[in-house]
């Protein structure tokens, strides 16, 4: 138990000594970091390729190019077995192939819709482009005064995408007008009922015995 | 050391099947992350493929790959490099996800980097302005496919309360539900004009229908009942107007046989039956200008048929009594018939 925590404490030491010295020249520092970096993205990579390949019981296989082309790293090690599963793969139909088939900007797509949180960045995202945009096209303007045309082409093409906009305001519209139908309806129908009431009255008459004369009762009286 | 509460578990083959497939779903994804961010950091051209966990599936491969697999799987087999891309190829440029990914990797937008920034090329500038505007435009359809999935799940929401109206619709005197739904709305809009149909003719009509009047009792609204109410009206209306109809049949009869009676009597003339003739001709006149019509035809019937009779004050009587009187006062031997006249007008009455 003691060794452990002397081995332990041993190996923060060492990490401490490689930041100073990381952290003392900028130049390398940042070539280094990123190295750093990368290789363990890589190892993260492979492992998480590993445990896919453990938990569901399948076949997994990952290739790696660098930048310059050189075939870096390969899952699982066995360049044979990677072969083999890279030969099945050519061998299906196009069709077949195309099935469950992704790429990095559809993948990429595909998450920014199913992720909530990204829509805030998005937003962050436009109103940085906004930003950016406005200056560089001020900046032209300075350069070349002669290519206020294609600034109008240009601007043509945001004034496309306002119907976007438009149809969805119109379907509200519509969404609205009938309750105001509606209402309308029911205080006519409401407004014509009293009249018709008035015309079915009648009058009633009472004979009064002692004076010997007729009288006609009230119409509120009745009703 | 215990680091908080959570453990990892074991890296086994699972069991369940519906687990093994979640998490094959699940963990297959976080792979495709973790490449995708490796591509984005360090420009790397991967291909990841994978066979479905049940061998049921109908796919065969599922693959992921940078630049696309097609190309890395074939590179591979042939032994060969990969085609490499530009590092600031156009699509790249104009595609929202890796921009937004490479933000959040720390790589900052590239519309802010600060050659582009500096620079004093109008070629250079224009054509960055034609990809941000290319860009924002695809930023703004990506938010309308975003809208799109969110109107649907509201779509779904809206269904469940329409269903939750429709019950409410269904039980058996109740009023309707606050929610208001366009469909309802449309129904009670196409019913009340037919409402106001009935009214009209049972109003028109002698007798109301006794069919409809349990078909209105159905429908409890508030709108509904006021209706009802004002149906109420008529339907007393029309019973009021019944009574007055059955009570002038009989009328007339009586009128007829006074007549007779009083031509019989003309021999009795006295003082005291001239005084009570000036006393009935003022209430006759007035009683004819304030009389409901139906009366008022009866009386000119009679004056017109009779003009020549002097008695012709006494037709318009509706007091029993001193008709009964008169009757007895003059000629006992009529006492029979006065009677049975008398007796008709108490029944009708």
């Amino acid at each position: 138990m003691d060794s452990s925590m002397s081995t332990k404490k041993k190996t923060k030491l060492s990490v401490r000594n490689q930041t100073c010295f990381k952290k003392s020249s900028l130049s390398s520092s940042s070539t280094a970091k990123k190295t750093t970096n990368l290789s363990m993205r890589e190892e993260t990579m492979f492992k998480k390729a590993l445990e896919l390949s453990t938990l569901c019981d399948i076949e997994v296989c990952v290739i790696y190019y660098g930048r310059d082309g050189e075939l870096i790293k390969t899952w699982p090690e066995d360049q044979s077995k990677v072969r083999d599963m890279a030969e099945r793969f050519s061998k299906l139909h196009e069709r077949e192939r195309r099935k469950k088939r992704t790429n990095l900007s559809l993948f990429l797509r595909k998450k920014i819709l199913d992720d909530n949180k990204l829509s805030e960045k998005v937003l962050e995202m436009k109103d940085s482009l906004e930003s950016g945009l406005r200056v560089l096209q001020d900046k032209l303007l300075l350069l070349q005064p002669e290519n206020q045309t294609e600034l109008g082409q240009s601007r043509a093409v945001s004034s496309t995408t306002n119907p976007l906009s438009s149809p969805e305001d119109h379907h509200h519209q519509q969404w609205t007008e009938p309750l105001v139908t509606g209402v309308s309806n029911t205080e006519q129908d409401l407004s014509t009922s009293p009249l018709s009431n008035h015309q079915s009255k009648y009058s009633v008459f009472v004979y009064n015995h002692d004076s010997g004369s007729f009288y006609q009762v009230p119409d509120s009286i009745c009703f | 050391m215990v680091k908080g509460t959570k453990r990892k578990i074991a890296i086994e083959t699972i069991q369940k099947r519906d687990s093994l497939r979640v998490t094959c779903t699940k963990r297959r994804k976080g792979l495709y992350s973790k490449a995708s961010q490796l591509c984005l950091l360090s420009d790397a051209q991967i291909a990841i493929l994978a066979t479905p966990p049940s061998s049921e599936s109908d796919v065969s491969f599922y693959s992921f790959g940078h630049s696309s697999v097609d190309a890395v799987v074939s590179a591979f087999l042939s032994g060969k490099r990969p085609v490499s891309a530009p590092k600031d190829n156009k699509e790249t440029r104009e595609d929202v996800g890796i921009c937004l990914t490479r933000k959040n990797l720390g790589l900052g937008f590239w519309w802010n980097d600060e050659s582009l920034v500096r620079s004093e090329n109008p070629q250079e500038i224009s054509e960055a302005i034609g990809s941000m505007w290319t860009l924002l435009s695809n930023l703004k359809e990506l938010r309308a496919d975003e809208a799109c999935v969110n109107d649907h799940k509201d779509l779904k929401k809206n269904e469940k309360s329409d269903v939750h109206g429709t019950q409410d619709q269904t039980l058996i005197f109740q009023s309707a539900s606050a929610v208001c739904c366009i469909p309802e709305n449309l129904n009670d809009i196409t019913q009340e004009p037919n409402q106001t149909l009935d009214i009209q003719s049972s109003s028109s009509a002698i007798c109301c229908v006794p069919d409809k009047s349990p078909e209105i009792f159905n429908e409890i609204t508030e709108e509904q009942d006021q209706i009802l109410s004002i149906c109420e009206t008529f339907c007393v209306t029309d019973n009021n107007n019944n009574n007055n109809n059955n009570a002038a049949l009989p009328e007339v009869n009586l009128y007829y046989n006074q007549d007779m009676a009083i031509d019989q009597l003309i021999d009795f003339n006295t003082p005291f039956e001239s005084s009570i003739d000036d006393w009935f001709s003022d209430n006759t006149t007035h009683q004819e200008t304030t009389s409901a019509s139906i009366l008022n035809d009866v009386g000119v019937d009679d004056q017109v048929s009779v003009d020549t009779n002097p008695f012709s004050y006494f037709q318009s009587l509706e007091d029993a009594d001193l008709v009964f009187q008169r009757c007895l006062d003059g000629d006992n031997l009529r006492f029979s018939d006065c009677f049975n006249d008398f007796a008709n007008t108490i029944a009708a009455v």
